[in-house]
């Protein structure tokens, strides 16, 4: 039994340490964290970089009367993280309103100011006020500017009319919406971006550390099969011995991929401030991964097994591979609806269950019996994949030539 | 060491591949696996190696049903032969000769000596990939022979090595027969057979046909063929012998048998004519081939 053992954990260590070494395996799993950090700062630094630095606002002003008050409410209400105001008034002048606005393009058109706005003489009657910049794509500074130009212009109106400003702003006061959400375990307040994102970075991560493990694994097996090195395998050891050598070998691989993953997962939580990765996460990703892979691992060593050539074996795969992306796809109404029938349903099925459950936990804890009703079902369906593949395993890995017919792969199922 | 297949018999999709086999194998014999392309010879060393399961028969390794525990003692080089093609060559092989049960410092030691030995001690810290078809294959020898095993199971082993290697196998093979190992290989080259060969079976369509050692085989099978050259007239050496001989006015020429030996034709023509040179042609095993194949055939 010793001796035994001995001879898978030596396969074990093989096809790990083999394949780690692999320049593919190093460069894909180094892609999947560069693109995700891409993913995550990317937009981030699209917003912060826009909203970061001064603006220089060029001003066109007819009325004669809102330009001072519009710099007024800018400065008190928008400030840099340095305290520094946010908007400098660049008021242009010139003969003409037509000669300012001609002024204020060139200046932007040199890049002097970021953007300039026109307050019309009949702004008071008509209610247009104009924006002008070279890209109108940022909205949080639209967003400033119109609120300013709004109160600015209001104040005028209510002073107009001979009523006190303050009273008027108190009594018309907004209400102030917090966007709040309900985890289960504590109310935390999340940017909307992150909150959607970060599921389906899980499930992806978890995807990845899987399915590709699994088709390194089914990979190996073919290779020994179409080159026939399973016959020098197979004296001196047992096809038992061997696929369970593999399994764990390259479930190693998934384990330090994914290990990788929540490493870079941490280090973005700890850099970005987001709470990504957390101990029980980890729990939770490594506790879908060992299941995910047991179920994988079998069904994918079969297709390795029966499949004598790589493109029948990837046609076969490939399968697989778009019924595992339907988590991805229903992401959305997953995050939406995590507790609806159709999610609990689809969360049990064994093919796509692990990435549910991620994707799930993306959002917040899943109660505990779904966690254990999935657990317990893929456990099952992980040993009777496991045990058709080493029924498979052992009748086609040694089979040489034709594509094996379905009949045939049912017959094999009943005798070996 | 001994191997014994007894009525063993193994059918593809209806089609026997090989029907009713026995075969005993002693310890310290070099066993020649002979036969004609497809005739089961690798069907059945898949057998003996428990690649394949016999539907019926028993082999049995020193008199135990044949199992996983035994190909410690076993070495096995088979027909199709692939490797890993991405690792060094130094660590393929040591991690095969610890599948074999070897520790890998005792794996990595050996695997020097012989990668010595197949000069292609310059390649061990290179990739697979990077040798040749003919030097993978001495590297799968090396793989077959590295736990010095009791049993060494050779499917077609000559097959794509240039003439310098195929000595340096054989004298290999000697050497191991020498320290008392039992070799068993398959071929379809006659030449090897006869040059190392104690005993030999050969298969045809599945099925044993010649079957012993290779004198038994000869003196049973082989067509021994006799020449006499003399001086003399042609006539008479035509009216002693009849017309079953080819007869020139120098020669004659024919095939001996238990009836007729050499000695009967020399008595038979010596009074008439000056013998000069006589010949006796021991059979080939090559002919012997030929005939039983076509002889089978022809059924």
């Amino acid at each position: 039994m010793v001796k035994k053992m001995n001879k898978v954990l030596l396969i074990t260590r093989w096809e790990y340490l083999t394949r780690i070494r692999s320049k593919w395996f190093i460069i894909s799993t180094l892609i999947i964290p560069i693109v995700l950090t891409a993913f995550i700062f990317l937009p981030a630094m699209v917003f912060q970089d826009s909203g970061s630095g001064l603006k220089i606002i060029g001003l066109v002003d007819d009325t004669g009367v809102l330009g001072t008050n519009f710099e007024v409410f800018l400065n008190q209400n928008y400030r840099l993280s340095d305290g520094q105001p946010k908007y400098q008034m660049a008021p242009l002048n010139s003969n003409s309103t037509e000669g300012a606005l001609a002024l204020g393009q060139e200046l932007l058109d040199s890049s002097l100011i970021d953007a300039y706005v026109y307050f019309p003489g009949d702004i008071f009657q008509n209610n247009h006020a104009k924006y002008y910049a070279r890209f109108i794509g940022n909205y949080r500074e639209q967003e400033e500017l119109h609120s300013a130009i709004n109160s600015v212009l209001m104040n005028y109106r209510t002073q107009a009319a001979g009523l006190d400003p303050r009273l008027v702003e108190e009594l018309t006061r907004q209400v102030q919406l917090d966007l709040i959400e309900t985890d289960r375990n504590k109310d935390k307040q999340t940017s909307e971006v992150m909150s959607y994102l970060l599921p389906i970075i899980f499930v992806m991560m978890l995807y990845f550390a899987i399915v590709m493990s699994s088709q390194v694994l089914m990979r190996s097996v073919l290779e020994e099969r179409t080159n026939r090195l399973v016959e020098i395998i197979l004296s001196s050891v047992s096809s038992t011995q061997l696929m369970s050598g593999k399994i764990l070998g390259l479930g190693f691989l998934g384990l330090t991929q994914l290990s990788f993953y929540m490493i870079c997962g941490l280090f973005l939580s700890s850099y970005r401030g987001i709470e990504i990765i957390s101990a029980l996460n980890i729990l939770y990703f490594f506790w879908y991964f060992v299941l995910g892979y047991m179920f994988f691992s079998a069904v994918y060593a079969s297709i390795g097994a029966i499949f004598s050539s790589e493109q029948d074996a990837q046609q076969a795969v490939s399968i697989i591979s778009i019924i595992s992306v339907l988590p991805l796809l229903m992401s959305s109404y997953v995050i939406s609806n995590p507790e609806s029938m159709l999610t609990v349903i689809l969360s049990h099925i064994p093919f796509v269950s692990p990435f549910f459950m991620i994707l799930l936990m993306g959002i917040g804890f899943p109660p505990l019996w779904h966690i254990i009703s999935t657990s317990v079902l893929l456990i099952v369906f992980a040993i009777i994949a496991t045990y058709f593949a080493g029924k498979i395993f052992r009748t086609a890995i040694l089979m040489t030539g034709k594509r094996p017919t379905l009949p045939e792969i049912i017959q094999w199922f009943k005798s070996a | 060491m001994h191997l014994e297949l007894s009525k063993v018999r193994k059918l593809f999709n209806k089609t026997v591949a090989v029907d009713n086999l026995n075969v005993e194998v002693k310890e310290g014999m070099v066993f020649g696996l002979v036969g004609p392309n497809g005739a089961g010879k690798t069907t059945t060393i898949r057998m003996i190696m428990n690649i394949l399961q016999p539907d019926s028969g028993n082999i049995l390794f020193n008199g135990e049903p044949i199992r996983a525990e035994h190909f410690s003692k076993i070495g096995y080089l088979p027909e199709e032969r692939g490797l890993y093609r991405k690792v060094k060559l130094i660590d393929l092989i040591v991690y095969f000769g610890t599948l074999k049960g070897l520790s890998s410092a005792d794996a990595g030691h050996i695997a020097r000596q012989y990668l010595e030995r197949f000069d292609l001690a310059e390649y061990s810290g290179r990739k697979v990939e990077e040798l040749s078809k003919g030097n993978q294959q001495k590297v799968q020898f090396i793989i077959a022979i590295l736990h010095n095993p009791e049993l060494i199971i050779l499917d077609e082993p000559f097959s794509g090595l240039d003439p310098v290697n195929q000595v340096l196998l054989k004298d290999i093979i000697k050497e191991f027969n020498a320290a008392g190992k039992t070799v068993i290989f398959s071929t379809h080259q006659m030449e090897q057979v006869e040059k190392m060969c104690h005993e030999v079976c050969m298969i045809n369509r599945g099925q044993r046909v010649l079957y012993g050692s290779l004198k038994d085989i000869k003196s049973k099978f082989g067509v021994r063929k006799f020449l006499i050259q003399y001086k003399g007239k042609e006539e008479s050496i035509r009216k002693q012998l009849g017309n079953n001989f080819t007869v020139t006015n120098d020669s004659v020429s024919g095939e001996l048998n238990s009836g007729l030996e050499i000695n009967d034709v020399l008595q038979k023509i010596i009074r008439d004519v000056t013998i000069t040179h006589v010949d006796i042609c021991e059979p080939s095993l090559e002919e012997i081939f030929i005939d039983q194949v076509n002889g089978k055939k022809d059924e």
